[in-house]
Order: C-alpha cells, then sequence, then structure tokens
C-alpha cells in the first residue's frame, strides 16, 4: 500500500531582503494511514512551511508532494481550492476561529464554504462538538470560550470534513496540561481511525503519541570534542548554507569570507573575518541550519570546538560563554 | 456563504448601521438635488404650458423670449397676426412686484381657458388676478400689484420660471394698466394657428419659449450636476473605506476560509454582496428621510421616477465599485496567512 503522504527531495525557497533562504532544502517524508507524524525542530527550521506545502499554500523550488494520491504542486488554484475543502483538514496555530461566528459556525465553516446546506453544515457541526465534548457551548462566540475550548472547536474544524489527512501547527502550544491532554486523546483518537495526522510541536508532551518523528534540521555528524587545526586553501568552503550546525571555529590563521546565497542564485560576500575571530558560534547554540556559507580567502587554519570546548575556554569571561 | 455575510454584519452591526445612515444623509441630498433639477428643468416647459395651452408665439424680433426678455411693442404691431390668425390673443408679459415680492405678469386678452386652477375661479375683469400657489395666497384675498390693490381670485400650479418665479394672471388691460401704464403695449400674440407675420417679428413654438426660459438656470442645474457628482464621490468614498477597513479587519478570517477551501470568487462576492446590502439599506432610510426634509426645502421639488430609478442603479454601481478595492485586498491574502 502506497503512503498517504509522500515528499520527495522537497526545497522551498523565499527570498529575504534579496537573500535566498530555504526552510526546506531536499527533504523527503512519508506517512503511512494511520500514522501521527511529528514535525519537530526550533523556530524557523521549516516547520510550518511544511505544513503550509502540504495544505497548497506555498509554492515549492523543487521535488514532490504528493497527498492522498495527488500530486499537490502540480493543482491549479481551482484544484488547490478543491484539494483543501476535501482532502485535508487544518488545525491552526492560536486556533484561528472566526470571531463573528459562533462555535457551531465555525465548525461548518469549511462546509458553508464548500456549498453544503446550512441546516446539514450545522448538523454535523453538532456532531464534531460533541465528538470534542464541546456541544454545550455551541452557541458561544470564540471571545466566550477559553484557551482550550477554542483549540478543541480548532479541531473539530478540521475533522469536520473528515478529511484523509490532519495537519496541525501547534496544536497544544499555550494549553494548560488538562486541555492538551484533550487534544492528544482527540489525535489518538483519529490516529485510531485510520487518518494520517502531521502535527508540528515543541511539546515534549505530544512525543509519547507520535508514531514518527521528522527532524526538521539537517542531520549532522555529533560535533566531537578535541578535534584540531583545519587547513583550507583559497575558496575552499568550510561550511555550507543551511547546513547543520555542528562547531564553532577560531580562526587561527588567515581570513573567511562570510558568503550568502542571493535569489537569482548568485552569491555575495556580507562579511569577512580575519584571525584571530571565531566564526559560526551561533547555529551550534540555537540549534539553526547555517544562515551563510564560510570559505577561506586566502590560506587559513581553523580551529573547530564543540560548545563545551568554547565554553571552557571563555569559563569567567562574561558574554562570550554561551 | 449567505450565513457568514449575515454574522459578520451582525457583529459589525453598529459600524454598518453608521455606515448606512452617513450613506442615507448623502443620499438624503441626492434625493432633494435630483427634486430640484426635476423642477427647474421641468419648470420652464409646464408654466409655458400653463400660460398658453398648445399655442403659437409671436414676439418682437429682438426679444429672446416673451418670459425672459420681453420687449413691449404697440399692440398695432400685430395686427396682421391678428387678421390672418383668428383666434390670435394679445399677451403682455412683464416682472411685477405682488406684495412687494418679485413675480412676473400674465396679461391676456380675451377667454382664459389657462391655467387650470387648483382653487377659486379664472380672472373675469380688472382687478383680479390668478397667482400661483407657492405666493401662498387664498382666493379672496387683496394684494398689492405694482402699487394697485387687486383681489385673488383663483391659484394655479406649475405656474412658476426661473427657479420658482410665482406668474400672476390677469386680462390684458388691467396688466397694461399696471405695467405699461395704460399704454396699449404688448409682448406677444399666441394662436393656435400658423399666422403671418410682419417684418421685425418672429414666431416661436411653446418649445422655444419654454427653452429660452430655461437658459437662466442652466448654469444652476450644470452646478447641481457637479455637486451630484462630488455627493456621489462621498459615498463612494465612504462605503469604499468602510468595506476596505473591513477587508483589512479579516485579513487573518480571510486567510482562514481560503485554507479551509472557500473560493476566492465566493469570498469576493460576499464583499459585494455586503456592499449592496448597505447601499439598499442606505437608500432605504434615505427615501424615509427626503419624505420629511423635501416639504421643509424652500423650493418645491419634483422627483421623476426615473430619478428613482437612476439613483438606485448608481449608488448599486458605487457599491460595486467601492467592492473592488475591498476585493483587490482579499484576493491578494494568502492562506499561508493563516499559519503565522
Amino acid at each position: 500500500m502506497s503512503p498517504v503522504v509522500e515528499i520527495e527531495n522537497l526545497v522551498v525557497e523565499f527570498a529575504t531582503d534579496g537573500y535566498a533562504v530555504r526552510p526546506l532544502d531536499g527533504l523527503n517524508m512519508v506517512a503511512e494511514r494511520g500514522e501521527l507524524v511529528g514535525l519537530l525542530g526550533p523556530s524557523g527550521s521549516g516547520k510550518t512551511t511544511l505544513l503550509s506545502t502540504l495544505s497548497g499554500m506555498v509554492k515549492a523550488h523543487s521535488g514532490s508532494v504528493t497527498v492522498a494520491g495527488i500530486d499537490v504542486l502540480a493543482l491549479s488554484a481551482s484544484a488547490l481550492e478543491h484539494y483543501r475543502r476535501s482532502t485535508i483538514g487544518i488545525v491552526f496555530q492560536g486556533f484561528n476561529l472566526i470571531a463573528s461566528l459562533n462555535a457551531r459556525e465555525n465548525v461548518a465553516a469549511p462546509l458553508l464554504v464548500a456549498g453544503t446546506p446550512r441546516a446539514e453544515a450545522l448538523a454535523r457541526a453538532d456532531e464534531m462538538l460533541d465528538a470534542v465534548d464541546m456541544s454545550d457551548r455551541g452557541n458561544h462566540r470564540p471571545s466566550e470560550l477559553s484557551g482550550g475550548q477554542q483549540q478543541r472547536v480548532a479541531v473539530a474544524r478540521g475533522l469536520i470534513g473528515d478529511p484523509e489527512v490532519l495537519l496541525a501547527d501547534e496544536p497544544t502550544a499555550n494549553l494548560d496540561h488538562i486541555s492538551a491532554e484533550a487534544v492528544v486523546e482527540l489525535l489518538r483518537g483519529l490516529r485510531a481511525r485510520g487518518r494520517t495526522i502531521i502535527i508540528s510541536t515543541h511539546d515534549d508532551r505530544l512525543l509519547p503519541a507520535i508514531d514518527t518523528i521528522v527532524h526538521m534540521t539537517p542531520d549532522a555528524a555529533e560535533a566531537t570534542a578535541g578535534v584540531r587545526s583545519v587547513h583550507l586553501d583559497p575558496g575552499e568552503v568550510l561550511f555550507t548554507q543551511s547546513s547543520r550546525s555542528d562547531y564553532i571555529y577560531e580562526i587561527v590563521e588567515g581570513t573567511v569570507d562570510i558568503v550568502r546565497e542571493l535569489v537569482d542564485g548568485r552569491d555575495i560576500v556580507i562579511a569577512q573575518r580575519s584571525a584571530p575571530a571565531y566564526v559560526g558560534e551561533l547555529g551550534p547554540l540555537l540549534g539553526y541550519p547555517r544562515s551563510a556559507q564560510v570559505r577561506a580567502h586566502d590560506r587559513v587554519i581553523v580551529q573547530p570546538m564543540t560548545i563545551a570546548e568554547y565554553n571552557a575556554r571563555h569559563h569567567g569571561d562574561g558574554p562570550e560563554r554561551f | 456563504m449567505f450565513l457568514l455575510i449575515l454574522r459578520d454584519l451582525q457583529f459589525r452591526k453598529w459600524r454598518v448601521l453608521l455606515t448606512m445612515l452617513l450613506m442615507a444623509i448623502v443620499m438624503t441630498l441626492l434625493f432633494i438635488m435630483a427634486g430640484v433639477v426635476g423642477q427647474m428643468s421641468g419648470e420652464p416647459a409646464r408654466a409655458v404650458n400653463q400660460i398658453s395651452g398648445d399655442r403659437t408665439w409671436v414676439i418682437a424680433d429682438g426679444s429672446s423670449g416673451p418670459l425672459t426678455t420681453p420687449q413691449a411693442v404697440p399692440a398695432s404691431r400685430f395686427a396682421n397676426t391678428k387678421a390672418t390668425a383668428g383666434d390670435a390673443q394679445l399677451v403682455l408679459t412683464s416682472p411685477v412686484a405682488i406684495n412687494g415680492v418679485r413675480g412676473f405678469l400674465i396679461a391676456r386678452e380675451g377667454q382664459f381657458d389657462e391655467p387650470t386652477l387648483t382653487n377659486g375661479r379664472a380672472v373675469a375683469s380688472a382687478g383680479e388676478v390668478v397667482v400661483d400657489i407657492t405666493t401662498e395666497l387664498s382666493v379672496g384675498d387683496r394684494v398689492d400689484l405694482n402699487g394697485t390693490s387687486v383681489e385673488v381670485v383663483g391659484t394655479s400650479a406649475d405656474t412658476t420660471i426661473i427657479a420658482g418665479l410665482p406668474l400672476v394672471f390677469t386680462t390684458l388691460a388691467y396688466g397694461q394698466s399696471v405695467a405699461t401704464a395704460g399704454q396699449d403695449l404688448v409682448t406677444a400674440a399666441v394662436t393656435t394657428s400658423q399666422p403671418d407675420v410682419d417684418a421685425g417679428l418672429k414666431v416661436l413654438s411653446n418649445d422655444m419659449v419654454a427653452a429660452d426660459a430655461r437658459i437662466p438656470v442652466e448654469e444652476a442645474l450644470s452646478s447641481i450636476t457637479l455637486i451630484n457628482g462630488l455627493l456621489w464621490l462621498v459615498t463612494i468614498i465612504i462605503i469604499t473605506a468602510v468595506i476596505y477597513v473591513a477587508a483589512l479587519e479579516r485579513t487573518r478570517d480571510f486567510a482562514v476560509l481560503k485554507a479551509v477551501g472557500a473560493r476566492t470568487r465566493d469570498l469576493g462576492a460576499s464583499l459585494l454582496v455586503q456592499g449592496v446590502v448597505m447601499t439598499i439599506g442606505a437608500f432605504a432610510i434615505a427615501a424615509i428621510l427626503q419624505r420629511f426634509i423635501g416639504p421643509a426645502f424652500p423650493m418645491a421639488l419634483r422627483m421623476q421616477g426615473s430619478s428613482w430609478i437612476q439613483i438606485f442603479v448608481t449608488a448599486l454601481i458605487a457599491a460595486a465599485l467601492a467592492a473592488l478595492a475591498g476585493i483587490q485586498r482579499m484576493r491578494s491574502i494568502s492562506p499561508a496567512e493563516a499559519f503565522s
């Protein structure tokens, strides 16, 4: 049986201040029917971008995205509207309920915009509210509901079209443990009914319920302490833009160029650092991919070090220490 | 989708009501302007019809028309006209003061079939006048006509010229006594037949007389047209601002609705419907307001049926144009914004 969600070599590129930024760079992923997939990674690692791409809201630079047999990247605008109505359900971070509608109407909204008769849509919304234990709050507007109640309404809205795939962006963010537990139970129930669920999260409480974890930052070898000098010839690359951050480098000799890729494919030197100096300090600490390429301007000797080695070297030096 | 439109209007009900009220006030002014235009543009034709029925006018060559530039000439100049057109009647037209207020005298010889009376009877003898009802005089009132006391024996309607100047009808002889110091001077002859005219005279149809009487108000009508345009502009600005601001405020809503599969054209239609609903509401309020404000307006207003349709259709077009700004804003919203 083929996977419900299949992503191959997906690249999504944005332009930020003229520079090319790739929140997704060669991503591969599959999700089977009845699987709960968790996207893990720090802010900016592309979790929300991936959900937006799966829902056809963001155009990919290259690669393929197939959901329930549909080539999402090849859909026309009107076909995308139909795809979002019929194939996927979405639960947004921060609920995103429509303030003018009550809970019942918010849940019914996807059916109403699809042209389902009002009575039928509202009856189905009542069923969904019952399923999330919110049937007694159906006539309340979002402003009259707690965060947990709003999230349950948002989940009910995501499910009302009985989608094959549910995409949930931080579904437990800002929820207390009781509300979060209720949401986790809902997701588990869905999975048990054979629905495929893809969630982005940093919430550890969700981890036990997740079948497959997708790390959104690129893989890299674990940084090893004690690595000594690296020699680079002019033009040789120390690390590339978007690669996984591992070491902090001390420039012992020579000068390096810090280079950023432009939208048009060219690159530009945005800074230079000469010995003695450090380069690539923030990425390893924050878990971010490298934001620029670093290459030797002339003959360069650098010394890689782990965060621990760096901290040890700067122990007691104040702001330099991480 | 109708439910979503309704709920949004309910959610913003005070703003919607305020907008409709503002638009209604502007539309009321448009109604009044249309009434003024209807009155002023049709006034000359109605007045000429009340003066002379379906007759032809003969006037002195030097005059542009008997109601604007009356040129008094001896009655004998029309001898040939009277001879060739058996029913020709001499007429004296002249500005006149009635109770110290400006009016316009129509003194005609012979029997009077015109004007149509709203009250009283036709003029039968010297010292009697029929006046337009806008003078607010009543049958039996005695009034001062160029320093002479006369009795109002009848009142008429649609007998004003040049934006409300009331006509005063009397006999030719009496008119000559108050307007030409008793000299046998006249300004025109009217006849139902095609007259021969002597040199120095010319023939004008009723339409030509009416067209001449409209010239003094043409500038006023042009000004009103300009004001109408400005009022429509205000209407469009009000509704555009409201719809555009609503679209800005609803950025997240539109993103969510697009994300759950709403068609962009349906969302655009919902903005259009909201604009149209507000416009229809404003039109209804304005139609009621003008009923109260119209009678208090110092000038008689005459709304044509076509003016109602014209204002309604123009308002709908204005609403559609106004909605375009909001629709353009809505179209630019990406469903991905729902994730942000």
